[in-house]
């Protein structure tokens, strides 16, 4: 495929890429909800675990 | 199974294992089907380069129908045998499912505006679809409706077993009514009618979708276990 065809899609470069961007967007959004979470819950976990160990957020 | 994956230290060991893995497949199998579904497939010969937009459009719509039936699975495992780790999958998949079925709603809205003249139209297909995303989005809401968590456990599960039946009326639609929507090219009686240089790219970027999929729910799951246990640390602190 030509290079200037690749980003034209032929005309359709509004829904194509447009597609791609939003389906991309939300598994990105997902990943990254999960993955903040899980940090979240852990450190949450962590602290009532060890209540000792907990470090100062500021030192 | 379900007694051997109970232990939840076990279960994280499993799953710690699994996970990288799942990344890996899945990150190859992006590349390849972004490089397939982009550069060494053909544009449609009606369609053109909107055809493209299956190869996201297509593989959503098979994972938000793949997610809801483990979903249900996951909750006859709840409700017969009060598996909790039943319960927490089901949970863990809902939103990755709810995010396939939304992919899937809109990136056919946009190939349904050059190709059909229209971004939205309320026919079977379409209609069974938003239902599915509304089932997701539904049985979120009660899941974590309660204050206690484990009491929307029971209601959200019979939602999702009543709601199984909304997957073959998404799966039959374009047979059973008359819809814009195509016909089914791939899982057919008398086997694939599309083509193999588009059935390829398919395939490669339903995998890496299924990779994702089984990462995030790892996650998820591993978060709500962590969940439960602070849950617990904390009702037990309240109690001393």
């Amino acid at each position: 495929m030509v290079m200037s065809h690749f980003f034209t899609m032929g005309g359709y470069a509004f829904y194509v890429w447009s597609s791609w961007a939003i389906g991309m967007a939300i598994l990105i959004a997902i990943t990254w909800h999960s993955i903040s979470h899980a940090r979240i819950t852990r450190n949450e976990l962590d602290a009532l675990e060890h209540p000792k160990q907990q470090r100062d957020p500021d030192a | 199974m379900f007694d051997y994956l109970a232990n939840p230290t076990r279960f994280r060991k499993i799953t710690t294992a699994i996970l990288p893995v799942a990344v890996l497949v899945s990150a190859i199998a992006l590349a390849f089907g972004l490089y397939l579904a982009f550069l060494a497939s053909p544009a449609d010969y009606q369609q053109g380069e909107t055809v493209r937009i299956m190869y996201i459009h297509v593989p959503a719509a098979w994972m938000a129908m793949m997610c809801y039936l483990l979903m249900a699975l996951s909750a006859v495992f709840y409700l017969v045998w009060r598996h909790p780790l039943a319960d927490i999958g089901a949970r863990a998949m809902a939103l990755p499912g709810a995010g396939f079925a939304l992919i899937t709603l809109l990136t056919g809205s946009f190939w349904g505006r050059p190709m059909w003249g229209t971004w939205w139209v309320w026919d079977a297909r379409l209609t069974s679809m938003l239902i599915l995303f509304f089932l997701y989005l539904g049985y979120m809401a009660l899941a974590d409706g309660f204050e206690r968590a484990e009491r929307g456990s029971k209601p959200a599960s019979l939602l999702l077993l009543v709601g199984v039946i909304n997957l073959p009326i998404i799966k039959f639609s374009v047979d059973w009514w008359n819809t814009l929507h195509q016909g089914s090219s791939v899982l057919r009686l008398d086997g694939p009618s599309i083509d193999p240089a588009m059935l390829k790219p398919l395939l490669i970027m339903a995998l890496a979708m299924l990779g994702w999929f089984i990462a995030i729910t790892i996650l998820r799951m591993n978060t709500l276990i962590m969940r439960r246990r602070i849950t617990n640390l904390e009702s037990r602190k309240s109690w001393s």
